[in-house]
């Protein structure tokens, strides 16, 4: 039992020299690298702190379960979202995809009607051109 | 042990093990679903992060680093204090020695490391209200050339920035009055071990508030 | 004494730990909210007889369909069969005494009137006008309405709704009966179970999203606000995490119900129960990596746009599946065309019907012709109103002896789910052809041309109200008159008619242990009679 308050310790101690290799990877710059250590010193601390404070040493299967699942759950909206976002730049259709496609030269002359009414905002302000230059 | 707490045991269980194992799987059960409530704002955090690094930097750089350190280490020591009053309280702890005495004394240190915790970070917030990092009409921030929209992308690190610490300062405000609450109770009790199972259940709270700091630590204030 | 009379006080209602008794005050309230939302839709419908907008104005239009949106999603499905059948039925199902926290599922009913005040305060206040989506940066900037009322609702109980799941699944891991291994739960049980996992894994990210825009209504600066470089479209994602998973809240009880019903009243084996098992965790699983389908035509990225597309498809598969082992189920079974039947029928033809729509909106280039149509709100209400609705009355006619002692009328009961199956059809299968057409959704006015498919759907509406209506009455009425039931009226198997009808205070009154596989149905004795009740003492 005294076993498993000095490893309660030791994990403190081993928590703390992580804390210190993360604040002094700070001062060294190795782009792009710094983001990935940091966050896998992060990564490191957050299972010391589970497998050893929260005791996920001694858990039973489903608790387990339960603590990963919540982890792959956060991965399932981080990479959805960024299959978005990093794909945004690519280019929209690729050129081979349009040769069907007839080029209507009027359609690049239809001029968009003219609002004849201005859209409410929350603060009653109006918007304006200063609105779509911040954009 | 279970005998000894047999007149305690609720109504849906047989034993005293069933009942404390359902406890601490239902707490896993609510951790996972608070690492999807912080989760939104970390998914917010990824694609502003990819969007605009170079505002990361310069919002990073407003930041006080050795502040951010100090509170990480006040964190990790109030949740060593927690796992040993856990390691003590369990059932399956050796239950000779009187215990109330040294868990009420690591529960009260661990509040008020908490506390220490959170005076710091107000501290850091009211610094960076006065220097007007908070976003909103009142922003300003004077280098900002070298970034996007002219700087305004600073403001959406700094909204992230007090979005995410301020989720964690209210959960770690729930967590001091929780930890003190239980230092009370405990104090007060006939009979600590009692008191068991909502001490490893709110110990798993606090190291899981302690975990999302982790996080936030390297995330706002070690960009490079 | 049961669990009804054992104390009849409104105190021992209002705070009690039973089980049972939560799922009543449930069922309660969540007819009084199916009401609340239903009236909105009167309105509404009333309004589209006519191509003009002559009943109400542009305005209350919006705010009645987000009303109705709001109160029917967060206030009706979610909950609905979980709290009510699920509540009243997972302890009975895995021989246990009440749900693992039974304080917990008391303040998770307190956690949801709250919420339900927030959102009836709103209603009274004026009304909200965003969708019940309050897509930025409509709802963070633009809009003039109670937007920040209406979110605290939801948020609030969401917070009911983890709360449920939370209970459920500790419930179902640690409290079964000694004997009834995870294979040997009924289905009903997989698919609480299932839905739990998405109630807690996904309700956080809406509650999340919910306040940042509210954060952002109230400074005049968030994460989703252009003017700092953020994007509105982040909103969507974020929504749809939560709101996509929520569609599969809404119906994967409902499967379980159906997967109930029809091995009792087919008398036969459930087909292939491994299966449907485990199709119900594929769906749940599957189901949290689809959500961009619905922003095919937003501006996200075409290659995101290609990746959901895939990936709704293979959601298809298990939800398939399941169809084909119900319809397995059927053949060669001696089929009871009872009450519970009849709505059993109806969802699966009605969920096929809706499932295969689904297909065709997951398909990138024909959802760009039908986005925003009305196309897609025939869709998703042939799920959850066909789907989810009829499970939910199958399943509440079905438990109805175990939950009140009573057998309602029979001959009642069919003519309702009749009139709810053709009522349902004629409102909105006019509207899938009206989408093809192009008539947007969310207009209080329509060309002229639309305007027979209009009356036609609101003619439907009104047969459909009335076959919701007809339920309230025979089923209050057998409350009073109707025969008492025998423990076990359908000769159905599971542990929950092995007890009195309606049970005691704490389920059993010895622990019942189970020593075989669930649906243990033989083919039935040529004079078989069910859901008949006891015969009057003399």
């Amino acid at each position: 039992m005294r076993s498993h308050q000095l490893s309660i310790y030791l994990t403190f101690l081993a928590l703390t020299l992580l804390l210190a290799a993360t604040i002094g990877l700070s001062f060294v710059d190795i782009r792009p690298w710094n983001l990935w250590l940091g966050l896998a010193i992060a990564t490191a601390k957050m299972l010391l702190i589970a497998w050893v404070f929260m005791n996920l040493a001694h858990s039973i299967g489903p608790v387990r379960v339960a603590a990963a699942a919540g982890l792959l759950w956060l991965s399932f909206a981080i990479v959805c979202t960024l299959a978005d976002y990093t794909t945004r730049g690519w280019g929209e259709t690729p050129e081979h995809w349009l040769r069907q496609t007839e080029h209507v030269e009027s359609y690049d002359r239809v001029e968009p009607p003219q609002p004849e009414f201005q859209i409410p905002t929350a603060s009653g302000r109006a918007l304006d051109d200063s609105d779509l230059g911040s954009l | 042990m279970a005998n000894e707490m047999s007149s305690e045991i609720a109504i849906p269980y047989d034993s005293a093990d069933q009942q404390r194992s359902a406890a601490t799987f239902g707490m896993w059960v609510f951790l996972a679903t608070e690492v999807l409530f912080f989760g939104g704002l970390f998914v917010g955090y990824v694609v502003y992060r990819y969007e605009y690094p170079e505002a990361f930097r310069t919002g990073s750089a407003e930041l006080n680093l050795w502040s951010g350190g100090a509170m990480t280490l006040l964190l990790l020591l109030g949740s060593m204090l927690v796992a040993v009053v856990d390691h003590l309280i369990a059932p399956s702890a050796d239950n000779r020695s009187s215990l109330r005495g040294p868990v009420v004394r690591r529960l009260v240190a661990t509040t008020v490391l908490g506390i220490a915790f959170l005076a710091l970070e107000f501290h850091e917030y009211h610094q960076l209200i006065q220097d007007g990092r908070f976003p909103g009409h009142a922003f300003r921030l004077s280098d900002v050339s070298s970034d996007p929209l002219d700087g305004r992308s600073v403001e959406m690190f700094f909204t992230l920035f007090f979005c995410m610490t301020g989720l964690h300062a209210f959960h770690m405000c729930l967590g001091i009055l929780l930890v003190g609450g239980m230092a009370v109770a405990i104090g007060r009790s006939e009979q600590p071990r009692s008191l068991a199972n909502p001490m490893s259940v709110i110990g798993l709270y606090w190291h899981f508030v302690d975990i999302i700091w982790v996080f936030l630590y390297p995330l706002f204030y070690l960009v490079r | 004494m049961n669990y009804l009379n054992e104390s009849t006080t409104l105190r021992s209602w209002f705070l009690t730990t039973d089980h049972k008794r939560i799922a009543i005050l449930y069922l309660l309230s969540l007819t009084f909210f199916f009401f609340v939302g239903g009236m909105a839709a009167v309105l509404f419908r009333l309004e589209l007889i006519t191509p003009e907008g002559d009943l109400l104005s542009a305005d209350s239009y919006n705010k009645l369909f987000s009303l109705h949106g709001i109160v029917m999603v967060w206030f009706f499905l979610i909950p609905s069969i979980p709290t009510v059948l699920g509540n009243f039925l997972i302890p009975l199902m895995i021989g246990a005494r009440d749900l693992a926290f039974p304080r917990l599922n008391l303040l998770s009913w307190y956690i949801f009137m709250a919420g339900g005040l927030f959102t009836l305060t709103m209603i009274v206040a004026g009304g909200v006008d965003t969708g019940w989506t309050f897509y930025t940066p409509y709802s963070s900037t633009y809009a003039n309405t109670f937007v920040i009322l209406a979110a605290t609702g939801i948020f609030i109980s969401g917070f009911s709704s983890i709360a449920t799941g939370l209970n459920f699944i500790v419930s179902i891991h640690v409290l079964r009966a000694p004997g009834l291994t995870w294979f040997r739960l009924p289905i009903f049980v997989w698919t609480i179970y299932a839905t739990s996992l998405i109630m807690v894994l996904a309700t956080p990210v809406l509650a999340v999203t919910l306040a940042l825009v509210a954060v952002e209504r109230i400074l005049g600066v968030g994460i989703f606000d252009p003017s700092i470089g953020g994007d509105p479209l982040l909103f969507q994602h974020l929504f749809w995490f939560y709101s996509h998973p929520a569609v599969y809240i809404m119906i994967l009880p409902g499967m379980g119900v159906i997967s109930e019903v029809v091995p009792c009243f087919s008398r036969k084996r459930l087909y292939g129960y491994g299966f449907v098992a485990m199709a119900t965790l594929a769906i749940a699983s599957l189901g949290f990596l689809v959500w961009g389908h619905h922003m095919f035509v937003s501006g996200q990225s075409m290659y995101a746009g290609l990746l959901f597309s895939l990936l709704s498809m293979l959601v298809a598969v298990p939800s398939a599946v399941k169809v084909f082992n119900w319809t397995a189920t059927l053949y060669k079974g001696t089929i009871f065309l009872k009450t519970p039947m009849l709505y059993a029928l109806g969802f699966i033809g009605l969920f096929t019907f809706g499932g295969l729509t689904g297909i065709c909106l997951a398909t990138l280039a024909f959802d760009v012709h039908v986005h925003d149509t009305y196309f897609i709100i025939a869709h998703f209400h042939y799920i959850m109103v066909g789907g989810m609705l009829m499970a939910y009355l199958g399943g509440l006619h079905f438990w109805w002896p175990k939950i009140t002692g009573r057998i309602y009328s029979e001959w009642w009961g069919r003519v309702s789910a009749l009139v709810v199956f053709g009522g349902f059809n004629m409102t909105f299968f006019p509207q899938f052809i009206l989408g093809i057409l192009g008539n947007p959704r969310r207009y209080h006015t329509y060309p002229d041309e639309f305007q027979v498919f209009h009356v036609m759907s609101s003619l439907g509406a009104t047969i459909l109200g009335i076959g919701y209506l007809l339920p309230c009455c025979y089923l209050l009425w057998s409350l009073k008159f109707g025969r008492r039931a025998s423990n076990d009226p359908w000769h159905a198997t599971g542990l929950e008619w092995r007890t009195t009808s309606p049970p005691p205070k704490h389920n059993f009154l010895s622990q019942p242990t189970v020593s075989g596989p669930p649906y243990a149905y033989e083919s039935p004795h040529p004079e078989l009679v069910i859901g008949e009740g006891e015969p009057e003492p003399h």
